[in-house]
């Protein structure tokens, strides 16, 4: 038996209590779930218990009333002998498990939303309790129609149970930044002796940064006005002058030449990592599989490997090294201060805290300005592109007028939103330049009468104030650090999610390519439900059959009914979630991907053409193509002739800026394209059905040429596409509800493949060419 | 017609039978054919694969290699080609002014000199990185094979504007 973790719950004492006298020597508990209401409806907490003998329902909080009556006892006990049926059931706010018992009556326990799952799963775990108690009870026909709970999405961190911000999937607390930012680092690895080279660079350039201010000390000192005590000759001060000069000169000289090595070296790099980390993940996203895709935005994809790389990028090249230099220059130019005058180094440090107080303010107050300035230019964004794509509804309703007030509308609310962050700014950059001179005041204020009482050089004080400039620069820098951090740590986040997921349907190690299918397909006992759905809610459920070599096998069915899916885990896009489909004997698990989808063609509803030539599209599964296999299949799929009729025939360009292909003339191509690849088996999903009458037929004359052979799926609405198809499938929410031959299906009374005739007949009668 | 079929270069004849329109002998006692040659891959192959097809548009056959075919029927078909194709290629760039994003090209083709003018880089289509078709604001198109077969000066003008 099956128990499912985290569903024996820690009881509080005065519940063991409860139970405790309640069961036998040796009774296991298997379950013990607590709920957060209780059954007269309030909050509280009630207690389901399960054991191998029986269910206790424990309320603990329910009292004897007044009166006397006690009308719910405080634990209500039902063997498992006697549980007739459990039912989970899902209102608006609530739910509720149902356990009937075989004399008729029903006991109840509620539970908020909030514990849907949990109790999804009690269900289950009791079901099975009560089997082994009485194996003959519980028939599986009831249990199909049991109603399935549907827990609501879970928004929230599965670490620290934060809801997570909205159009994300990480949470931002539980981000492990020191370790992503180490993961992000590796990437310069490859490329550490540059790096170490750009930093030495960088590094070197700070220090010379510093060297100007100690050189003017120098030359007040030593040369333009020496302190009286100091007896310096014209000659040696003319010679301190001109050297201090060229010692400047050449600092500047170097610091040029350094910085574009500098520049050129960081830009190299940055490129170089930037390019590894975009071709890493964008390999990876053509390993993962389908299922990856249907659970994500493709925006969001598309981001990820453009934008969040370059965040990566940034970070790697400049954001950390400027960190580093920051620092280092903040406590360099902090000790050369204090080394040089303790008093007035302090003067200079005292804004400091203000300065770091003021950009953290700015930076949390900008930064919900810039966001809100993001929402109202992509509402500005959307309201332009619906108002234009729907051009012609706009004038054709004569609403000019509005979309214009709707767009001015939306438009004031972006100068209004660029008008706070004006504002914001207006009282930052004064603020903090003010405060700076706050410390260069209290610098000449007391620094000042040192000068003129002799006890501090004029060349000390010039070069305290050039330090002293420098010293602010970084403080900005540093405060933002958290900021920078929390960015990169993000973007490193949703890359590494994509480099970490391991592809679902993947060769097994021992996976055999195989052979030249002859086209014997096998679906024994397959259900499938995607990964996002609950347990017990299939799209495809039992499905069994056998299509022979050659057999032509319709599917019918509503939309929805599994039509595709069931093509779908035929090309294994996805692994059946039981069951298993064979191919010539071949289990599909057990198969090189690779060998099984170069045998199968598919054709789509909707044709994707990529962009390049028409004969690059039509050897697209095989590069290798001759041009004169080109030509058979175009001519195959009924393409030839009007290929030929555009100047370029072959070598005509489709895509954004190639020639306007219709959609017939999309699906001819795309048929060719399958039928280059001489597919083993081919599935056609409604090849034919965006297409008009003309068309169809071309493309259905090209169909019934290409199907020899072969075994071939084809999904269809119109039936007569399927009148040649050997088998029949007609399916019904994930089931297959008839199987047979047109006229075997046809001769059910009530089967639903006859209704869905009957109505495309009458469809059909309703124009009559009179004769 | 489903069938790709190759027609024998050495035993059909092709003559002029004017307007673009060529006679088509397949010298096995039928009646000559009235047909009008097509190119399958015009950029990329223009030489080989010439479809023949009838007044509506069925196609007899496919000439593989022009150049199997008997001296004058050969001629008859390239001059026809020449002139349904008609792609001048460039075989020196003199210069290429831009101005409102649009392309001023001065060049020497196949043909001859000619200016010509191209609305936006849309224009010109790269069949393959070295390979170019411009086409100009009225529709008429030019010919660079191989780019890299071309003069220094004139490589550089037109690697600028891609």
């Amino acid at each position: 038996m099956s128990v499912g973790e985290g569903l024996v719950e820690e009881i509080p004492e005065e519940i063991v209590a409860e139970i405790q006298n309640r069961l036998d020597a040796g009774e296991r508990t298997y379950l013990a779930l607590s709920t957060d209401i209780n059954r007269d409806g309030t909050f509280g907490e009630s207690w389901l218990v399960a054991t191998d003998k029986r269910l206790l329902i424990v309320n603990p909080s329910t009292q004897p009333s007044q009166d006397g009556s006690q009308v719910q006892p405080p634990v209500v006990e039902v063997p498992l002998t006697q549980v007739k049926q459990v039912e989970a059931h899902e209102f608006f706010g609530t739910g509720l498990l149902e356990i009937s018992t075989e004399q008729g009556e029903s006991e109840e326990i509620m539970f908020s939303r909030s514990l849907t799952e949990k109790f999804a799963e009690a269900v289950s775990v009791v079901e099975d309790l009560v089997k082994q108690a009485k194996p003959e009870a519980l028939k599986p026909s009831e249990e199909e129609e049991k109603p399935k709970l549907k827990p609501p999405k879970k928004p929230r961190c599965s670490r620290c149970g934060r809801v997570l911000p909205p159009g994300s999937e990480h949470c931002p607390a539980c981000l492990k930044k020191g370790k992503l930012l180490v993961r992000v680092l590796q990437y310069a690895r490859p490329y550490w002796h540059f790096s170490l080279l750009s930093f030495f660079l960088t590094l070197t350039l700070t220090a010379l940064g510093l060297a100007p201010p100690a050189l003017m000390k120098v030359l007040m000192d030593r040369s333009l006005s020496p302190p009286p005590g100091l007896h310096l000759t014209m000659a040696q001060r003319f010679d301190t002058l001109r050297m201090v000069v060229i010692a400047i000169g050449c600092v500047y000289i170097i610091r040029a030449v350094l910085s574009a090595a500098q520049s050129r070296l960081m830009g190299w790099l940055g490129e170089r990592i930037m390019f590894d980390v975009r071709t890493q993940v964008y390999e990876h996203l053509q390993r993962l599989s389908l299922s990856f895709y249907d659970s994500r935005h493709l925006g969001s994809i598309m981001s990820r490997v453009t934008n969040d790389t370059s965040v990566l990028n940034g970070f790697i090249v400049s954001g950390l090294q400027n960190l580093i230099i920051n620092a280092m220059t903040l406590v360099g130019i902090g000790v050369i201060l204090v080394s040089m005058n303790p008093k007035l180094a302090v003067l200079v440090m005292a804004p400091a805290p203000l300065l770091a107080i003021g950009t953290r303010v700015f930076a949390k107050r900008i930064h919900v300005v810039y966001r809100r300035y993001w929402r109202q230019v992509s509402s500005l964004n959307a309201a332009l592109a619906s108002s234009i794509a729907g051009v012609r509804v706009v004038k054709g309703f004569a609403q000019e007028h509005r979309e214009n007030r709707r767009f001015r509308s939306r438009s004031y609310d972006l100068l209004r939103v660029n008008m706070r962050s004006v504002a914001e700014r207006t009282w930052y950059y004064p603020t903090m330049g003010l405060l700076s001179s706050i410390g260069s005041l209290l610098i000449w204020a007391v620094g000042g009468p040192q000068v003129l009482r002799g006890q501090l050089t004029l060349g000390s004080f010039t070069a305290f104030t050039g330090y002293m400039w420098q010293f602010y620069a970084p403080i900005g820098v540093l405060t933002e650090i958290h900021n920078v951090v929390q960015q990169v740590a993000t973007a490193a986040e949703r890359v590494f999610e994509v480099l970490d997921t391991e592809p679902e349907v993947a060769d097994s190690p021992n996976a055999v390519a195989i052979p030249r299918i002859k086209g014997r397909v096998e679906f024994r006992n397959v259900s499938f439900r995607y990964e996002t759905q609950e347990p017990g809610d299939y799209v495809l459920k039992n499905i069994n059959f056998t299509a022979e070599p050659g057999e032509i096998i319709g599917l019918v069915g509503h939309s929805g009914s599994g039509k595709t899916t069931l093509v779908n885990l035929l090309l294994r896009f996805y692994d059946p979630t039981e069951g298993s489909i064979l191919i010539d004997g071949y289990d599909l698990r057990d198969v090189k991907l690779q060998s099984l989808r170069e045998q199968i063609g598919i054709v789509l509803q909707e044709p994707f053409l990529f962009s390049g030539t028409i004969a690059e599209n039509i050897a697209y599964g095989r590069p290798d193509a001759t041009r004169e296999e080109i030509i058979q299949a175009a001519k195959a799929a009924n393409a030839h002739n009007f290929i030929l009729r555009s100047p370029d025939a072959y070598d005509s360009e489709v895509g954004e800026r190639g020639v306007r292909l219709s959609g017939g003339e999309k699906q001819r191509i795309s048929l060719a394209r399958a039928i280059l690849n001489n597919p083993r088996i081919l599935v056609l999903d409604e090849a034919t059905s965006a297409v008009d009458t003309e068309t169809e037929k071309l493309i259905q004359e090209a169909l019934d040429r290409v199907m020899q052979g072969r075994t071939v799926f084809v999904i269809a609405h119109r039936l007569s596409t399927l009148k040649n198809a050997h088998k029949l499938l007609v399916l019904d929410k994930g089931q297959i509800a008839e199987m047979g031959t047109h006229e075997e299906l046809l001769a059910k009374p009530d089967g639903i493949y006859r209704k869905l005739v009957k109505i495309q007949t009458d469809l059909a009668q309703t124009v009559v060419i009179p004769e | 017609m489903m069938e790709l079929r190759f027609l024998d270069p050495h035993k059909i004849r092709l003559t002029k039978a004017g307007g673009g329109w060529l006679l088509l002998d397949l010298q096995d006692g039928s009646e000559p054919v009235k047909v009008k040659p097509a190119r399958n891959f015009p950029l990329t192959d223009p030489e080989h694969y010439i479809s023949l097809l009838t007044e509506d548009e069925n196609e007899i056959g496919v000439i593989y290699d022009t150049k199997e075919l008997e001296p004058r029927s050969r001629k008859v078909l390239r001059s026809t080609l020449d002139r349904i194709y008609f792609l001048p290629v460039i075989q020196k760039v003199n210069n290429i002014t831009e101005e409102f994003g649009v392309l001023r090209w001065d060049v020497e083709t196949s043909k001859g000199h000619r200016v010509f003018e191209v609305r936006g880089r849309h224009d010109i289509r790269l069949v393959t990185q070295f390979h170019l078709v411009i086409r100009d604001i009225d529709g008429n198109r030019y010919h660079i094979p191989d780019l890299r077969k071309m003069d220094r000066t004139s490589r550089h003008l037109v690697e600028v504007i891609l």
